[in-house]
Parts: C-alpha cells; sequence; structure tokens
C-alpha cells in the first residue's frame, strides 16, 4: 500500500524533475547572468553555503507560523462552531467575516506595526488573520452539512445540542475541517514572511530583504526554496494528522477510487 | 489504532510540533547571545571633542537612557558612523542605550520619528520636505553625507552616452512624486527635451536595467554602481549634481520638533558620539567597515568586499577636507527644497502641490558637537 501511495506521486516527481533539468540547461546554454537567474544546483549550493546563517532565520520563521496556526485553528473552530449555534448568530457575523477578509492587510501593516511594535506577536497576528478564514469556512459548512436523518434520529432520542454537535455534528464536519486547515497551512508560511516585511530583526522576510538590497539573487532564491519547503511540510503534516484522526474518511476514498 | 490514542495523536502532533519549534528557537537565541563580536578599539588620533569618548576604560551599562534610531534601509555604508559609535560604546559612555529599530518597508523613519516611536532617524532630504508639507515635522539634525552621491545610469551597451539621448526611452522608476521633475530637469539640462516614459518599479532596478526592461535608472553610486563595476559590467554614469540639479545633503538624521524640546541634552550627547563615529570612518574606511560588518548579523552582507569598496567611495565624501562632519548650509537648504517646490513635486496633505515652506525650519546645526 505504502509503495502505491509513493507511486501515486510518480509523475508529479518526474515533471518537477524535468523543469529543473530545462531550468538547469536554460540558464547554462543561454548565458543568463545569475543576478537575474541563477541555476537550481547554484541554489541548492548557495543554501548549503549558508546554511547557518538561513536556519536562524528560519526558526524565527517557523515559530511564528507555527503560533499563528495554532491561534488560526483554535479561533476558526469557535468561529465555525458559533456560527453554526443559531441562524440569528451566522447572520451576524458571517458578513463581518467576509468583510474581514476584503481588507487589504498591506494596508493594516503600518498600524500593526505602530500598535504593536517589531516583536513576534504581530506576525503571528499576520499569520491567524490570514489562517483562520478558510479554516471558520470550511468547518462552519462541514457543521452545516449534517445527515439529516442522523439528527432527527437524535433529536426523537431527545440529544441535548451539546451532545447533537459532539456526537455528530463535529465529526462529520471533520473533513471539510481539514480542507481549510490545508489551504491555511499553504498560505501561513508567506503570510509570515509578509509579517517580517512590515518591520523585523530576523526571519527569513528580512532575509530575502537583505540579501536582494545586496544584489545576491542566489541567496534570495535560496530563502525561497525553504518557504516552499516549508509550506510542503506543513501541508504534508495536517494530511497525515487528517489520516490518523479520520481513518474511515481515507478508507471510504480509496475504497471509491 | 483505537479512537483514543487516534485523538491522542492528533493532538499531540501539533503541540509536539510547536515544543520542537519553541525549543530550537530558544536554544539558538540562548547560542546566540555568547557570539557578539568584539571590535578592536580605535587607534590614530581622534578629533578634540572626541577623545574623551575612549578614555573611561569599560563604559558601564547601568542607568542609561534608553534612545531608539529608525533606519530608512537594511544596513550599508551610509549608517557605518552609527556602527562605529556602537562597536566603540561611545552611547553607553554617553549615558545612551541606543536601540536600532530595523528597516520597514511599509513604514518610513519620518512616520516613527514624527510619533514619537523612535527618538531619531534616518531620512532624506525629500522626505524631510514632503513631511513638512503634509504637517508632519521633523528636522534634519545632521547631514550624513555631504554632497549627493546619486546618478542616472545606463548599461554601457545601450549607446545613450548623454542624457539628452534618454528622451522618449523607458526610466525605471521608484515612485516618489518628485522624480519625473528632476529626470526631466536632467535631460532639459543637456539639451534634450525631457519627455520619457516611466514605469514604477518595486524590484532593483539594477535587474530590470539588466535585463533590457528598462533604459535608464537613478541609483546611488556608493552602493549600485560599485556592485556593478565588481560584477564587470560597464555603465555611463550622469552624476544628478552635473546637470543642473542643485546639490543637497541625503540621508540625513532626523527629530522631531518635541523632541528637541523635551531632550535637548539627550540629543547633545547622542550627536556626540554619532558625529565621533563619522569623523573616525572619514579617516579610516578599512577599519570602519569592518565595523559595520562585526556589529551585523551573519548574512547581512553576504559580499564585504562590496562594504569595503563602498565605505573606500563614501568615506571621503562625508564631508568635504577642511570641514567637519554633519553640518548643514542655508544655501544647500534653499537650492533642491525650493527646486523641489517650484516643479510641483511637493504635496499638502490633501494632495495640492504647494510652493512655499519655511525651509529654514527643516534643519539646525546645534546638536553637533562643533557647534554651528
Amino acid at each position: 500500500m505504502k509503495l502505491r501511495w509513493i507511486a501515486g506521486y510518480g509523475p508529479a516527481f518526474v515533471l518537477a524533475v524535468v523543469l529543473l533539468v530545462i531550468w538547469q540547461l536554460y540558464v547554462g546554454v543561454g548565458h543568463i547572468s545569475p543576478r537575474l537567474l541563477p541555476a537550481p544546483i547554484a541554489i541548492v549550493q548557495g543554501l548549503i553555503n549558508n546554511w547557518s546563517v538561513i536556519y536562524d532565520n528560519t526558526i524565527q520563521t517557523l515559530l511564528e507560523t507555527v503560533l499563528g496556526m495554532v491561534a488560526a485553528t483554535v479561533v476558526g473552530l469557535v468561529l465555525a462552531i458559533m456560527l453554526d449555534a443559531s441562524n440569528w448568530m451566522r447572520r451576524a457575523i458571517y458578513p463581518l467575516l467576509i468583510a474581514s477578509q476584503t481588507i487589504p492587510i498591506i494596508a493594516l501593516a503600518p498600524l500593526l506595526l505602530i500598535w504593536f511594535g517589531y516583536d513576534i506577536g504581530p506576525k503571528v497576528l499576520v499569520v491567524a488573520l490570514y489562517s483562520f478564514f478558510p479554516i471558520a469556512v470550511a468547518c462552519a459548512d462541514g457543521l452545516a452539512s449534517a445527515e439529516p436523518e442522523l439528527m432527527k434520529l437524535l433529536r426523537s432520542m431527545r440529544a441535548t445540542r451539546w451532545q447533537m454537535l459532539w456526537l455528530v455534528r463535529l465529526p462529520g464536519a471533520m473533513p471539510s475541517f481539514f480542507s481549510g486547515l490545508r489551504i491555511a497551512a499553504t498560505y501561513s508560511v508567506t503570510a509570515a514572511i509578509f509579517g517580517e516585511y512590515v518591520g523585523a530583526a530576523k526571519g527569513l522576510g528580512i532575509y530575502l530583504q537583505l540579501e536582494a538590497n545586496s544584489f545576491a539573487t542566489i541567496q534570495v532564491f535560496a530563502a525561497i526554496l525553504v518557504t516552499a519547503i516549508l509550506s510542503l511540510l506543513l501541508f504534508g503534516l495536517v494530511s497525515l494528522i487528517e489520516r490518523i484522526a479520520l481513518p474511515w474518511y481515507h478508507g471510504a476514498i480509496a475504497r471509491t477510487m | 489504532m483505537n479512537r483514543r490514542t487516534r485523538l491522542l495523536l492528533s493532538i499531540g502532533i501539533p503541540v509536539l510540533l510547536v515544543i520542537v519549534v519553541a525549543g530550537a528557537f530558544l536554544w539558538q537565541q540562548h547560542a546566540a547571545g555568547s557570539g557578539v563580536k568584539q571590535s578592536q578599539p580605535v587607534s590614530g588620533t581622534l578629533e578634540p571633542q572626541c577623545t574623551a569618548l575612549t578614555k573611561s576604560g569599560t563604559p558601564s551599562t547601568q542607568n542609561l537612557t534608553s534612545m531608539s534610531l529608525a533606519l530608512d534601509w537594511t544596513p550599508n555604508t551610509n549608517h557605518t558612523g552609527i556602527y562605529v559609535a556602537l562597536a566603540q560604546h561611545w552611547y553607553q559612555v554617553e549615558g545612551i542605550d541606543l536601540r536600532l529599530l530595523p528597516y520597514s518597508a511599509s513604514v518610513s523613519p519620518d512616520v516613527l520619528v514624527s510619533t514619537g516611536k523612535a527618538d531619531v532617524g534616518v531620512s532624506s532630504t525629500e522626505g524631510i520636505v514632503a513631511d513638512a508639507a503634509v504637517g508632519q515635522p521633523v528636522v534634519s539634525i545632521a547631514a550624513i553625507i555631504q554632497h549627493n552621491t546619486s546618478a542616472l545610469v545606463t548599461l554601457a551597451s545601450s549607446g545613450l552616452t548623454r542624457p539628452r539621448d534618454l528622451d522618449g526611452k523607458i526610466y525605471g522608476a521608484f515612485g516618489a512624486p518628485y522624480e519625473t521633475a528632476v529626470v526631466s530637469e536632467i535631460i532639459k539640462h543637456d539639451g534634450g527635451t525631457g519627455q520619457f516614459n516611466s514605469v514604477t518599479l518595486d524590484v532593483d532596478a539594477m535587474q530590470a536595467l539588466e535585463s533590457h526592461r528598462i533604459d535608464f535608472a537613478w541609483v546611488f553610486e556608493g552602493w549600485e554602481v560599485i556592485q556593478a563595476q565588481r560584477e564587470g559590467y560597464k555603465l555611463n554614469v550622469f552624476p544628478i549634481i552635473n546637470y543642473g540639479i542643485p546639490d543637497y545633503y541625503t540621508p540625513n538624521l532626523i527629530t522631531s520638533p518635541t523632541e528637541i524640546q523635551q531632550k535637548p541634552e539627550l540629543l547633545r550627547k547622542f550627536m556626540l558620539a554619532t558625529a565621533c563615529g563619522y569623523e573616525y570612518a572619514r579617516a579610516h574606511p578599512k577599519e570602519s567597515a569592518q565595523m559595520l560588518l562585526d556589529q551585523n548579523a551573519n548574512g547581512t552582507f553576504p559580499d564585504p568586499g562590496l562594504v569595503f569598496a563602498s565605505q573606500n567611495f563614501l568615506s571621503p565624501r562625508y564631508a568635504d577636507p577642511g570641514r567637519k562632519w554633519g553640518l548643514q548650509d542655508a544655501s544647500a537648504w534653499h537650492g533642491y527644497p525650493q527646486f523641489m517646490l517650484n516643479s510641483n513635486g511637493v504635496d499638502d496633505a490633501s494632495g495640492k502641490p504647494i510652493h512655499s515652506l519655511n525651509l529654514d525650519a527643516l534643519y539646525t546645526n546645534q546638536f553637533l558637537p562643533w557647534g554651528s
């Protein structure tokens, strides 16, 4: 089963390798200046040569991301349950929730800096602001789509509101919740980097800025590579937890396929 | 796996992740704290005003007044004097615990200084004039570089060998309201019509130039032009002050009028340490560039050679021979700012261009150790 699972990613792997080879050849044959587009091998070398510095900055960014994701998950879950609690709550909160996502954070960035300063706090806040929305919306949709027959059954047995939530609706909403979480995980690292761009002493965002201002394009790409790997790892971790938490769901998917 | 293990694992894995990351973070902070590089003490003769700074052994770190300085860009050779004073503990000798606020792409030092979030900052003549026009006044307390070192550049291979060739070409702009007026004036001064196309870039103008997306850009000789030389490609360089633009100070050290009223003594002490740092950097490019490198985290300067080359260029330009660092003249503060005002380059808070300002209120030499 494991082999088949790995083989499932074969086409993606082949495509990635082909693209990297084309990239490497294009840079080599076309004599592209490494300041405009460095070759993949040069980027990996740059990453290895500057690993201690990049690691320092990566840990900072990763901490911001992870804390922000935890905050976003808690806030997202609570909001989803509140949205689901009553029709009145849904009508009151949902429009505000959507409006909150239309505010360009880039416009709020200066205020964030002036209010909260240069510490880790505002970066965690930016990550949470970016990430809670997909979690809340997906989870709320999952809660709302509980099977009507099951609800009828529970009601006939005089189950309380909380029992219905705990026994049927929340477990039923978990697949949607994890979809939301995966989307949030993909964005979260970029959100942390954006938070650092606003003003910070350290982090991948700052490293990107320093290297760009010193014309070190290879190191800029090395930092981008780290960002991509971090995002993929977080995405993978969420998928792993989903597999552990919802074996019946994945079993069902595998059977239907 | 039963239900309980599954629940435990689903909660345990994220908790474990947070603990591991937080642990790595704390461990690394612990490790970083013990690795601060020590710079060599200064040698050679110093200005008479500065000798007192070096006499008193290791200064106490207690009872210091904390002070913050907002940087205008990632650390570079414009900031060397500040880093020299930090490396030599001169701020501590003066009773100041100086914190540097890192550069922010979205909040200018001018805003931080005028809202009181920073005591002093690094800004430019353009910024100070624009601030005064919108009623957010800041005051220049020193000129960091006495002459303007910016220039329009083209690739040597482009065949654009003088400013008048730039008519109808593409300019890579950085989005300031005054730059069209300046570029147009330079072209006209050389006999062109001053008509050109511009695209506003948020990327390195030199990259855009090298990839032929733009024909010319406005950059600093002490950084971008030196970098181009190091990479071995040729540029045509038109220093703006050679083509009819009045010379001006940039960058400048700024503070707010409130700060001047409330903490003049602190500013005087800050300026003594800073001015001595820049005077040392004028005479010792190599040693001061080394201090700039040592005082910043690893990775700040991927190419130390660029820092040394840039410092060699800038050190003699911090001030002319025989003149003390930081001093500002009325003529410079009336020349370029008035040019900006005349060319509709300055808007008030409602966005309407204004044509006069009290330019003498924009600068003061009173905090420099050598008086006005």
